[in-house]
Formats: C-alpha cells, structure tokens, sequence
C-alpha cells in the first residue's frame, strides 16, 4: 500500500496520466490510416495541419478534425479540451467556407 | 479538353479513394463511367431526410465536376439544396441561394456554369489557384469532405 509520503513523491504530472496521446488520423486522400503522438496541449488546428502535410495536402489548408460521432474539432483549443484521448480516431477536415 | 479515356481512368482511381471514405461516413455512392456522373447520397442532419448530390465529372479534372442537388427523381431543384448555415469561425457555407454550390471546386459557379462568380474567378480551368480563403478539396474525396462538414451545419432546407 503506498503511503502518504510516497505518494507525494511521484513525479508532478503522473497522476494526470502521460502528457502525450496517441492518436489514429484517416484521410479523404488515403485508404489507410496514420498514428501520430502529441502532447495533450497541442492546439487542434496546428496537430491537423502537421497531419495534412504528412497526408500531402498543401500547405494553407484550414485544417480540423472530426471525430467519428460527428463532431468538428474547434482549431483552437488543445486536444485535451475539446475531449481527444489516447487511442481516439479522428478524420482530417477541411474547414475553409464557401463564398 | 480531356479525352474522355483520360478522365475516365482518373475518375475511376479517384472515385475508389471516395468509396473508401464513403464507407467511413456512411454515403451511398455510384458511378457510371459511360456518361462519367457520380451520384452521392447521405442524410441532413436536421431531419435525417435524404439529401442527393450528383457529380458531373466530363473533363475532370482540367475542370472542377459540376455539382448539383436533385431531388428524389434526378431534378435539380432549389428545395433538393440545404439551407446555409455559418461554420464556426463565421466561415461561409457553400450552399448558396442561387441555388449552386458556391466554391471553386464546383463548374457551376464559374462563368461556364453561369455561376455567381461569372467575374471574379475566371474560367473554370482556374479552380485550383482560385484566391481566398475557401475549402480547397482537390480530389472527390475531399470533395464529399467539404459538403458533409458544410451540410452538418445546415440548419435545414432551402425554399
């Protein structure tokens, strides 16, 4: 049983689980998947862009993901807040409008 | 412009990439490569009613597709198109009142397809350099991306 002292030990951030996650991202441009690994305070809008140029998507793309509920990411947020978590699978999307 | 064996074989490699996330979304798609029209079926979130897309995809993709709602029965019709709505940010939705889907990835809303920008973009041929800040889906894949984020935010249908 871990006492009170070992317990206030452990490093400042275990108890809140690893500070990365791992992610599976699909794409429109590709039948199968990538797995990227960021840090749960990463903004979606810059990890959706790092996954688009690993798909090959120019750069410029307003990028975001949806979730598989249906959900689009909000760009500026960390995934941590808009609910992303480790093992999550997440589609890229394109959010430029219309005119 | 593109000889049709040409379109046709790029439409055909395209069109297994758009089946592939087609099935991840639940779409129902077909093409019939003789007369080189996609057609595209999905739900409005707003009443789980169908909504059908057609593509017209002659010279794709020296030329963006021709997009088009229809109804049940093949028509283009202004109460097939959703109603716009704002994407978060205040981006624009490319269901425009027209009725067309207003975007450069679609023929019809250039000059050719005597579309609201007769003007400002020029001739379809332009549709991958068009400026702005607009989706920019270059493959049907990406395409059907666009529409199917665009139409979660519709609030309904135009009349």
């Amino acid at each position: 049983m871990q006492t009170h002292e070992q317990a206030k030990k452990k490093p400042p951030h275990e108890d809140h689980g690893p500070p990365t996650i791992t992610v599976v991202v699909f794409s429109p441009r590709e039948p199968n998947p990538k797995t990227f690994t960021w840090p749960k305070t990463k903004l979606v809008g810059e990890a959706a862009a790092e996954a688009a140029a690993a798909f090959g998507y120019p750069p410029g793309l307003t990028a975001s993901f949806q979730t598989f509920a249906g959900d689009v990411l909000d760009r500026d947020k960390p995934l941590v807040a808009v609910g992303v978590r480790d093992g999550d699978s997440l589609e890229i999307v394109d959010v430029g409008g219309g005119v | 412009m593109v000889p049709k064996v040409t379109t046709r074989a790029v439409v055909q490699h395209e069109f297994s990439l758009a089946e592939v996330w087609a099935s991840r979304h639940r779409w129902e798609l077909a093409l019939n490569i003789d007369t080189l029209v996609m057609t595209c079926t999905t739900r409005h979130p707003a009443n789980r009613e169908n909504v059908f897309l057609n593509a017209e995809l002659f010279g794709y993709r020296a030329v963006p597709p021709a997009w088009l709602c229809v109804d049940a029965h093949g028509t283009h019709a202004k109460g097939a198109y959703p109603a716009p709505g704002p994407l978060p940010g205040g981006k624009s939705s490319v269901f425009h009142s027209q009725p067309v889907i207003c975007a450069p990835f679609n023929r019809l809303a250039y000059a050719d397809g005597n579309g609201p920008h007769k003007q400002d973009w020029g001739h379809a041929t332009n549709w991958l350099s068009v400026p702005g800040d607009f989706a920019r889906p270059t493959t049907l894949a990406e395409m059907l991306q666009v529409l199917e984020t665009h139409l979660r935010y519709s609030p309904g249908w135009m009349t």
